[in-house]
């Protein structure tokens, strides 16, 4: 399977600094790549380079099958940047231009334009774009990028400046986007939509890719469980009891693995009914600050 | 096809200022006639060759600022990211800084053949300034986009300009080609004499144009854009 976007040993250097090093990270056609890491960690210059707007130092890669920056590749391409600007003119001949550069003529593109400027709700304004909030700049960006309905998204903070509602809707696209096989790769710092959508997630800090994999392979921890029984008659291994919910007469344990089957023998003893052994899952945000920080490295 | 989508863009972002430079030459020739005395047909030259000055200067002003003006506020992402090749998008600054040029040559024309006839002369040196100035303003535009290309805005405003200065030097000491051409539009009379071998150094301009643009062109290719990244 020939990915829709690869790195290759990708290095990128800013005089001395290294702002990215030999990334190797492909998106695979049909899934949603969240790309992860703190400020200033190289995730703009990666999504720079795929695009051709950088040139890479050494390594490179390839977008549809194509060498980075090349032209005919972007025609299948649609980009949002974090924070898009617009020239003078309307929602509508924003979004026109946009098909035109990719190729699209009318009555495609008329229908194209209509369809997407729906979806982010923009059909009915008629102000000069470059007036617009940074909201609807935001959404127009997205409009724009989806004109040519292409094959793969790049997005860089897509629901940076969107209210909850804009974030649902574009998350609702994203997904559609998926569905339809599209391939899409975007950085974002709202963690919660990251796990709501991703099919794998990749952390990059300081030019460096530290973890890529499937989220559920980095929630899951293995080593604590959560341990849950009803109708415990007696308080057991306190050290380990989190929470008892009186309502349902459920008590709720987290132990390292190795204290599993004990806990367990106690709970039975205590005439307890157990409800579930789970292994204990990590939010992301947990895992970001965790891969953030120095002793994380690998 | 895609330059001209883009020129256009770039071109109504400045329309305000472009109207005016094309209302120029009709301004100034209005303050010469409306005195009521005829001018001085020394001093119509004059202005004729003052404004064939501003030309030049427009075209390579407007294309030495355009790049950094479009990098800064990150438009050309929106451009870039598309099926634009980076040859097609330096391509658009040119037409979006030549092809106002045309409109203000236009106004050139019309203004300096009045003025012309006011003073009962030939109209052939008008004609023949104005298509100079829009041979050397492509060239004057290319020149721009080239250190545009190299230099931040303001430092390749003063190397085009300076550029232009030494083809002016160039010209002076009869070196053929764009030089000549400049001396040639700055001597011109009504009658359109010093304008020997003209169409000669005119292939050369565009030629010397083409070969500008081509070697702006490769080293752009080869070039980050000037975007603060992440």
């Amino acid at each position: 399977m020939i990915a829709a976007l690869e790195f290759q040993e990708t290095t990128k250097h800013y005089g001395t600094q290294k702002a990215l090093d030999r990334l190797n990270l492909s998106v695979k056609p049909g899934e949603i790549l969240g790309f992860l890491g703190p400020n200033g960690a190289g995730k703009t210059t990666a999504i720079y380079l795929a695009l051709g707007f950088l040139q890479a130092t050494s390594g490179g890669g390839q977008i549809l099958d194509k060498p980075f920056g090349d032209p005919a590749a972007r025609k299948s391409v649609g980009f949002v940047p974090d924070a898009p600007n617009f020239f003078a003119g309307s929602a509508a001949d924003t979004v026109k231009l946009a098909g035109k550069l990719n190729g699209m003529r009318n009555p495609r593109l008329r229908e194209r334009t209509k369809e997407m400027l729906n979806t982010v709700s923009l059909a009915e304004t008629k102000k000069d774009a470059r007036k617009f909030s940074r909201g609807m700049q935001q959404r127009l960006g997205i409009a724009q990028a989806l004109v040519n309905d292409p094959d793969l998204l790049i997005l860089d903070e897509p629901t940076s400046a969107l209210d909850p509602a804009g974030v649902v809707e574009v998350r609702e696209l994203l997904q559609a986007a998926s569905q339809e096989g599209k391939s899409v790769f975007f950085s974002s710092h709202q963690l919660s939509e990251v796990e709501r959508i991703c099919d794998r997630i990749a952390f990059l800090d300081r030019g460096k890719l530290l973890r890529c994999g499937r989220l559920e392979d980095f929630t899951e921890s293995t080593e604590q469980v959560e341990i849950v029984f009803r109708n415990l008659r007696a308080d057991i291994l306190p050290k380990y009891q989190m929470a008892h919910t009186a309502a349902k007469n459920t008590t709720r344990f987290v132990a390292p693995r190795s204290e599993q089957r004990r806990i367990i023998e106690a709970g039975w003893t205590a005439g307890g009914e157990l409800l579930s052994v789970d292994s204990v899952r990590k939010s992301l945000e947990q895992l970001f600050i965790e891969w953030s920080r120095e002793e994380f490295r690998v | 096809m895609k330059p001209f989508l883009i020129a256009h863009r770039l071109m109504w972002q400045n329309r305000w200022l472009f109207l005016l430079l094309m209302l120029w030459p009709y301004a100034m020739a209005a303050i010469l006639l409306l005195p009521g005395d005829k001018p001085d047909p020394a001093d119509i030259l004059s202005m004729l060759h003052q404004e064939c000055f501003y030309g030049l200067a427009l075209a390579a002003v407007t294309a030495s600022t355009q790049l950094g003006n479009e990098q800064r506020s990150r438009r050309i992402l929106l451009v870039l990211s598309k099926a634009v090749s980076r040859t097609e998008y330096l391509l658009a600054i040119l037409l979006a800084a030549w092809l106002p040029l045309l409109l203000y040559v236009s106004g050139f024309v019309v203004s300096g053949i009045v003025l012309a006839h006011a003073v009962q002369r030939p109209i052939d040196g008008v004609l023949m300034m104005a298509a100079m100035q829009i041979v050397l303003g492509l060239l004057a535009g290319v020149i721009g986009i080239f250190w545009s290309v190299i230099l931040p805005s303001i430092m390749a405003t003063i190397a085009a300009s300076a550029s232009l200065g030494l083809l002016f030097f160039a010209g002076q000491v009869k070196m053929p080609g764009p030089g000549q051409l400049l001396a040639k539009l700055v001597s011109m009379r009504f009658s359109g004499a010093a304008t020997e071998n003209p169409i000669f150094d005119g292939v050369v301009t565009l030629l010397t144009a083409g070969a500008i643009f081509a070697a702006a062109s490769w080293l752009f290719h080869r070039r980050d854009l000037n975007l603060t990244a992440d």
